[in-house]
């Protein structure tokens, strides 16, 4: 059953990568027309520095250009964005950067390296009022320098081997340098960029809509003469794509989404997968008991078949891989075979029960009861948490449900109001050092909520970070996501796949598995 | 004047006291459609009492390789997305709504027939600041004071059973029943004996209750009935809304959201049955309330 799922999993890749390189070969982009794509939710604000959430993303990344940028054709790789070209110097102490020199923002101003500086400079040392809510993702870095108007350079404390992923993070928009000077909270108002679109109009709750902004960079982009982003809520959003309202939406939908929209639509939609960044786990708050018990820890991540129910659960939700903490086809990912070695992820659930039915008792708590805290929306959280009551069930766990709403449950998650939570994380980036960051010991990393210390995972985290050898990298983050798994603080469970909806005539959008960051619009086209 | 004793001699007809036999017979003979009712939700409480015995399958046990099944022998009802039979997560159901329901009335009904006796019992001021309170509370759509109320509350379990959830079903019966009991209790404090007990220097409490509520009980018995149909529908809304029952227990409310919202259209059954349920268990309490009514009140029998 795996090996097919694996087998499944491994041909629609090649089946998505084929159709994809098919695509860019025979088709011949065409200019014009606008796309209209739904997007489930209004940004939160306007300034990239202060977002966390794909509303914001969706919104606001067809405007902003960034110093580097993920490579949605060569996925995950890194590549400049308004870099044209970077050295790194042999201590990995300094990145140095050579701008494009024909950049301009929406007002007609030319981009120098003083608005990259400046920009890096707001995140990571924010002016009082200016929310920077991924400051501590910089944290190695000492300073930014603007030598030349083409050259940036940054300086770091310390070296660190995913530095150019972050650099390519699509929250570090570059925002107008003198126009920070003026008001360092611009950007909270005013939507001014090097992107490919210029804002029209924002009606908030309504729609959004940008048009081709003709001085961008890169020359004959982008193909679209504009696009315009329709808030809608989740259900209307599915609506709109039956009803043909929409061409598209880049978060994903669900299967039972896809055959209603595939129904309605027939040839007119097509849906594109890849693995989800969103990883379904399970905390345990270890300053309770029993959880400060690894064999009750244990116990409960062996009841769990991961193996024997992805299948029918990726009939019925968004969750499709079984998971560790890393994406299975990342390129740091723990080989299967080491995997499944790991608590939990066993292939003899038979063995794995009975072995946690002895864990149990031994520990004391043979028929142990909690309430499982949940959050309010339903997919995949509802159907993720039933599994796993059912599956605790098996091993004569009980197990209440409390479903709670999501500013509830992030309040109970980070205060460690819980004794056992429903957890997810759904990253914007695949480098290691930022995916295994939030699951260092809980007084080094504020997002893990487990209350779980051990100096080794420390160790164990510096030691990849410090690699720069990408051999050796990817042995020293299995050691360390090995080691993570073991301790059991958080149990990582299913990952989701991202499905997306394209109305045929959308062209040229390779689907990542990031869902927290558009991509580049500028070379999406529309077929006649 | 002095007044004799006067002894007169009536001949009254003799009639016996008609037994509660006689009296269900009589109901059901006078009231058919009331009686069809009774028996109807008599059946689901004892269907959800029994559910451990009769139910074919675990309500909340997953089974994949059942899942979305077409109603059969198998599974009458058919299964869920989970491969959960239908007809036993109704059965267990039917526990939740009728539990839910009778408390829920009861706790409201009671609490809103005291507060309607005192307030016209008392009258003047009391009367003047609680009806006030029951136009702040009647203002606002029952569904929507529940909700308050339940996200007010969060969760309380007693025995299985979420108690602030039948608080927050009770708080919006409780003005209804007030307004109502409060109308026949005033002209029930215009009655002679009510006089009489006063005069005779009886205590407020007794006054009210041996006095006035027993005379009370007609209306208070319709608007209870009328209520557990009300209850039963609000805990079915809430569950729905994720406000009430939590997966996996189960519970009719319940079983429509979530993924049956996802799912119906492939296995309708999924709606179906415990909409049935819902409307039934609905219909059965309203139907028993109404026919009360009429039974129960000598106008409507004068007609």
């Amino acid at each position: 059953m795996t090996k097919s799922i694996w087998a499944s999993a491994g041909a629609l890749a090649l089946a998505f990568l084929t159709t994809q390189g098919a695509m860019a070969q025979d088709a011949k982009p065409v200019r014009g027309g606008i796309l209209n794509y739904g997007v489930a939710g209004g940004p939160h604000t306007l300034d990239c520095h202060a977002g966390n959430s794909f509303a914001v993303t969706h919104h606001l990344g067809p405007h902003y250009s960034t110093l580097m940028k993920t490579d949605n054709r060569n996925y995950p790789n890194t590549i400049g964005d308004l870099a044209k070209s970077w050295t790194i110097s042999p201590d990995h102490l300094t990145y140095t950067f050579k701008l494009h020199d024909n950049v301009k923002f929406h007002d007609g101003t030319a981009l120098t390296s003083e608005d990259v500086r400046a920009s890096f400079q707001r995140i990571i040392d924010p002016p009082a009022g200016v929310v920077s809510a991924w400051r501590s993702m910089y944290a190695d870095l000492k300073s930014v320098e603007a030598p030349d108007k083409d050259t940036v350079v940054f300086k770091m404390s310390a070296p660190n081997s995913g530095m150019l992923s972050i650099f390519g993070s699509p929250w570090a928009c570059i925002y107008s340098a003198a126009k920070l000077k003026e008001d360092p909270k611009y950007p909270e108002k005013t939507v001014m960029g090097t992107g490919p679109f210029q804002l029209v109009e924002h009606v908030s709750g309504s729609h959004w809509t940008g048009k081709r902004f003709d001085g961008y960079f890169r020359p004959g982009l982008p193909y679209l003469d504009g696009f315009k982003a329709i808030a809608l809520s989740s259900t209307a959003l599915i609506n709109a794509l039956a009803g043909g309202q929409i061409d598209a939406e880049f978060r994903g939908v669900t299967p039972a989404d896809q055959q209603r929209i595939q129904a309605s639509r027939g040839a007119n939609i097509r849906f594109e997968q890849a693995e989800g960044m969103g990883l379904f786990m399970v905390s345990f708050n270890t300053k309770v008991k029993p959880y400060d018990d690894i064999r009750v820890r244990r116990a409960l991540t062996l009841a769990v078949d991961r193996w024997g129910g992805i299948e029918p659960m990726s009939r019925i939700s968004t969750l499709k891989y079984v998971s560790s903490f890393q994406r299975p086809g990342a390129p740091d990912a723990l080989p299967k075979a080491q995997l499944e070695k790991l608590p939990g992820f066993g292939r003899d659930i038979k063995a794995a029960r009975a072995e946690a039915r002895r864990l149990l008792a031994e520990a004391g708590v043979p028929n142990l009861k909690f309430t499982l805290i949940n959050r309010g929306p339903d997919m995949p959280y509802a159907p993720f948490a039933l599994y796993l009551i059912d599956q605790w069930r098996q091993i004569g766990v009980t197990v209440d449900q409390q479903v709670v709403d999501t500013a509830n449950w992030a309040q109970r998650r980070t205060s460690g109001n819980f004794s056992v939570i429903v957890d997810v994380t759904g990253d914007w980036g695949e480098d290691p050092s930022f995916v295994m960051a939030r699951f260092l010991s809980s007084d080094t990393s504020f997002n893990n909520p487990t209350g779980f210390s051990d100096p080794k995972i420390e160790q164990l985290f510096q030691a990849q970070k410090l690699e720069f050898d990408p051999a050796k990298r990817t042995q020293a983050v299995n050691v360390l996501e090995n080691y993570i798994v073991e301790q059991i603080f958080t149990m990582p469970v299913f990952r989701t796949v991202r499905l997306l909806p394209f109305a045929t005539k959308v062209q040229n959008y390779p689907v990542v598995p990031v869902h927290n960051w558009l991509g580049d619009v500028s070379e999406i086209w529309l077929k006649p | 004047m002095k007044l004799g004793a006067i002894t007169t001699s009536v001949s009254v007809p003799s009639r016996a006291r008609p037994t509660g036999w006689r009296k269900m017979m009589q109901f059901a003979t006078t009231q058919p459609l009331g009686a069809a009712g009774l028996v109807t939700a008599l059946v689901m409480a004892i269907a959800g009492a029994l559910a451990p015995l009769i139910a074919p399958y675990n309500p909340v046990a997953i089974s994949f390789s059942d899942m979305l099944a077409p109603p059969s022998w198998e599974h009458p009802l058919g299964t869920d997305n989970f491969g959960r039979d239908i007809l036993s997560r109704i059965l267990y159901g039917a526990r939740t709504a009728i539990v839910m329901g009778l408390v829920s009335a009861l706790i409201g009904s009671t609490l809103g027939a005291i507060i309607g006796v005192v307030s016209a019992y008392f009258g003047g001021v009391v009367d003047l600041l609680i009806q006030r309170v029951v136009d702040i509370f009647l203002s606002l759509p029952i569904i929507v004071l529940a909700l308050v109320v339940v996200a007010m509350l969060g969760r309380n379990l007693v025995l299985g059973f979420d108690f602030n959830l039948i608080l927050a079903i009770s708080i919006p019966i409780v003005p209804q029943v007030a307004r109502v009991v409060r109308s026949s209790a005033l002209s029930i404090r215009e009655m002679a004996y009510v006089d009489a007990a006063r005069v005779a220097g009886y205590s407020t409490r007794r006054i009210i209750f041996r006095h006035m509520a027993p005379n009370l009980m007609a209306p208070y018995l319709i608007m209870l009935t009328a209520f557990i149909a009300q209850a039963i529908l609000l805990e079915a809304s809430l569950s729905f809304l994720g406000l009430g029952v939590t997966e996996p227990s189960p519970a009719w409310g319940l079983m429509l959201a979530g993924n049956a919202v996802d799912f119906y259209r492939q296995a309708p059954w999924m709606i179906i049955f415990p909409g049935l349920a819902i409307s039934l268990a609905v219909f059965s309490f309203n139907l028993l309330g109404d026919s009360l009514r009429d039974w129960l009140d000598p106008k409507a029998r004068l007609r």
